[in-house]
Parts: C-alpha cells; sequence; structure tokens
C-alpha cells in the first residue's frame, strides 16, 4: 500500500533528522562548556582592572576623555553584536528586533547614528531593511581571541577619539545562564566608573576595604598609567561581550536543538502510532476479504 | 603573607601563591620586590616576571608582554595582557617571526601604527630568545 510507504519514508526521514539535532546540540554543550571557561577566566583580570581605575579615579580627581560624561550625545555608534550562523532559536532575531526597535525609536534624537555589526546575521538583517553599517566584522564563534578583541577595540577607541562619536554603545546577549540570554544595551564609551562600586560582592571595592593607599608609588604618572588601564578596560570590556555572546549562542543553539531533538521524538511516535494502526486496518480488510471469499465459495 | 596572582584575559596562571620575591620588568626597568615593599603601581613592559615560591631557592619564569603590576602590603598582582611559561616557548619559532619583523622594520613604507607593531613583535621575540638563554645556561 502506497500510503503505508509514505508514512514509513517520513519517519526515517524524521529520524535523520533528529540525528542531526542531537549532534548539533552535543556540539554546541561543548562549546558552550568553552565559552564558559573563557567568561571565569576573564573576570578576575576585568575586576581587576576596573577597581584599579575606580580607585585612580575616586583619590586623583583625574580627568580623562575616556571618561567624560556626555550628557546628550549626538553623534552614536551602536555595535550590533549577533552570530554568523542560524540555528539558535531566538538569539538572532531578538538582537535584531531589538536594535530595530531601538533605531526607529532614537533615530531622530542624533544627528548621527551608525551601526558597526558583528555577526553575519545582525549585518544581513540589516542590510535587508537598508540601515548600512559603517563595517561588518565576521568569523567570530570560531575563535575569541583576546587579540581579535583588542583590534575591534582599537578601532572603536580611534574613531571615538577621533571626535567622529561622542558615545558607543553595544546591543548584545548577555550570558545569564546555559537556558537564558538577555539582550541588554550597554555603555562603552565613555567609560562608566561608577559601575565598578555596584559589581558583584566578590569584587574588592563592593565593600568598601580597598587595598588603595593614599601613598601610593605611581610608575609612570597616574595620568599615564589610568590612560594605558582604560585603553585595556575598553579592550575587555570588548572581550567580556564577545565572550558573552558566544557562550549565549551556543546556550541558545543548544536549547534549540534540544527542543528540536524532542519535537522529532514526538513526530515519530505518532507517525509510527498512524503507521501501525494502517497496517493493522490493512491486515484486516485482507483477513475479511480471504473469509468472506472461503464463505461464499461454501455456501 | 606575601601571596602573588599572575593573570591575562584568557587564564588565570597564579592564583594566591605564596612567594618570597618577585621580579617584574617595570615601567623604569627591573622590579625586584620582596615582602614590605612600599604600595606600588607600575606598567610593565615586555620582559621576563620571575618568582620565588615561599622557602624555595629556585626561580619560576614567565614572559610577559605588556602589563600592569600591583604591589600592595599583603601581595603582588600582576595583569598581563600575554604571558607564557618557558615551556611553551618554541625557540625557532621565536627566532623565524624576530627575523621576520626585523626585516618589515626595514620597509621605509611602513605606516607608524605597523612599525609599533612590529617593534613590539621584535621585543616580545627577543625577550623570548632571551629568557631561553638564560634558562640554558645557569
Amino acid at each position: 500500500m502506497a500510503n503505508l510507504r509514505d508514512i514509513r519514508n517520513r519517519i526515517s526521514s524524521v529520524k535523520n533528522t533528529q540525528q542531526i539535532t542531537r549532534a548539533m546540540k552535543m556540539v554546541s554543550a561543548a562549546k558552550l562548556r568553552r565559552a564558559q571557561n573563557n567568561i571565569q577566566n576573564l573576570r578576575p583580570f576585568a575586576n581587576h582592572i576596573l577597581s584599579v581605575i575606580a580607585d585612580i579615579a575616586s583619590t586623583e580627581r583625574l580627568e580623562h576623555k575616556l571618561l567624560a560624561t556626555v550628557e546628550a550625545p549626538k553623534k552614536v555608534l551602536t555595535v550590533v553584536l549577533t552570530s554568523d550562523r542560524g540555528l539558535a532559536g531566538g538569539f538572532n532575531s531578538n538582537i535584531n528586533r531589538f536594535a530595530m526597535k531601538y533605531y526607529q525609536d532614537n533615530k531622530s534624537k542624533y544627528e548621527k547614528m551608525d551601526f558597526l555589526f558583528i555577526g553575519r546575521k545582525g549585518s544581513d538583517f540589516f542590510r535587508a531593511r537598508s540601515v548600512k553599517g559603517v563595517d561588518t566584522i565576521l568569523n567570530l564563534a570560531r575563535e575569541v581571541s583576546f587579540p581579535l578583541a583588542q583590534g575591534v577595540a582599537g578601532r572603536l577607541m580611534d574613531e571615538f577619539n577621533k571626535g567622529d562619536y561622542d558615545a558607543v554603545y553595544l546591543i548584545y546577549n548577555e550570558f545569564k545562564s546555559a537556558i537564558s540570554q538577555v539582550v541588554t544595551k550597554e555603555q562603552l564609551l565613555p567609560v562608566d566608573v561608577s559601575k565598578a562600586r555596584m559589581a558583584g560582592p566578590d569584587h574588592p571595592t563592593a565593600n568598601g576595604n580597598t587595598r588603595f593607599s593614599p601613598d601610593m608609588i605611581f610608575e609612570p604618572s597616574p595620568e599615564e598609567i589610568i590612560d594605558d588601564l582604560l585603553k585595556k578596560h575598553f579592550a575587555i570590556q570588548v572581550y567580556r561581550a564577545m565572550a558573552e555572546s558566544v557562550a549565549a549562542e551556543h546556550g541558545a543553539r543548544m536549547a534549540a536543538m534540544e527542543n528540536a531533538t524532542k519535537n522529532a521524538g514526538e513526530m515519530i511516535r505518532s507517525m509510527t502510532l498512524t503507521y501501525n494502526k494502517l497496517r493493522q486496518a490493512s491486515i484486516t480488510t485482507e483477513l475479511i476479504e480471504i473469509t468472506s471469499g472461503a464463505e461464499a465459495l461454501k455456501g | 603573607m606575601f601571596n602573588l596572582n599572575l593573570v591575562t584575559p584568557e587564564k588565570k596562571l597564579v592564583t594566591d601563591l605564596e612567594v618570597d620575591e618577585v621580579i617584574v620588568p617595570g615601567f623604569k626597568g627591573q622590579l625586584d620586590i620582596l615582602p614590605g615593599h612600599a604600595p606600588l603601581m607600575t606598567t610593565l613592559g615586555t620582559g621576563v616576571v620571575k618568582y620565588r615560591l615561599k622557602g624555595a631557592t629556585s626561580y619560576e619564569t614567565f614572559l610577559v608582554s605588556w602589563g600592569y603590576c600591583e604591589v600592595h602590603p599583603d601581595g603582588v598582582i600582576v595583569l598581563a595582557e600575554v604571558a607564557e611559561s618557558l615551556a611553551e616557548i618554541d625557540r625557532a619559532r621565536a627566532e623565524a617571526n624576530l627575523r621576520k619583523a626585523q626585516a618589515a622594520l626595514v620597509d621605509p613604507l611602513l605606516e607608524s601604527d605597523q612599525m609599533v607593531m612590529m617593534q613590539r613583535k621584535v621585543e616580545r621575540n627577543q625577550a623570548r630568545i632571551n629568557a631561553l638563554g638564560n634558562d640554558t645556561s645557569h
């Protein structure tokens, strides 16, 4: 019976799909672990730098271009961080929707509003809606490394220093846990030091017992040190966002693939049921035909 | 208690190790830090960070490239952009990179930011080779 064969084919095709989604889930789980390690490893470095900056800034009353708060920025650069590949559930579409809404809400407010895209999905989405980015950076997920982040950071810093922009924002998926990502908008430049005070409880400055002493020796001068540190801090912020985004991507993909695998299983189950019912029905029909034929002959 | 922490963005190399002495390539030159050193904050150049564990007589060596060092009463924090242990350094590769970077520096058409990059590359590879050289001599 042709119908039976159809169902059999569909079952085997769904089984193949399920195998693929299951494999993708495994791969994402492994990559997620690595990405999570990255985040954990950079945390001490980031926290130290931030606390030192906050310490110097609070004691030395420093004026620094990167620290100056801008009341009403006019020229804004927004970095949109997405992934290169899809099949990650709502990961990219959440970001894109958020960024689009932000763009539409604010484009009248600013004189100049530019976008820089990291990741193919975001740049494709905006290109399709004829919003052009100043640049696109691809191939992030393959290897998130500090030098790469530093390259991006250096570029942003240059453009900021040239006076092309008053503020640089970043929209990315913050990694909360393996199953939850939150779309976040953060200010990258100018650097917001007040955040250091609010950082988590493991933070050296959180409970006020800073190790900073007033007769600290500086080599070179505090101004030069803070200049250097701010640059590093900025680079590490970019690196952190990238690492979080990659972790979030793998987390999202893992969850999406888990669901897909489950749905495929459900489909296989219901199709197998239909298949068996049909098979039984056809056997029953055949039996009835045979027995009634035999009865007819007897009569 | 005099502890050393050595951290890079990509890994945590040393955590709360009790040490007797730390030598770092400070902004103004080699700095030898012993317990009781005055609080100090300095940037680090490219070079070798050495430390001696409490009670030990030999030094452990790391190569760092750009960093920052903070000395406070109960320890030293070294934040380095790149840090490698001696075992990770490949002498042949360092020498090849050094020659390549030196050759590139001769090019008169080099842009200034590239120049800085190449100079740092020369420094870094030179430091790598030096670090290895010291290691075999003693």
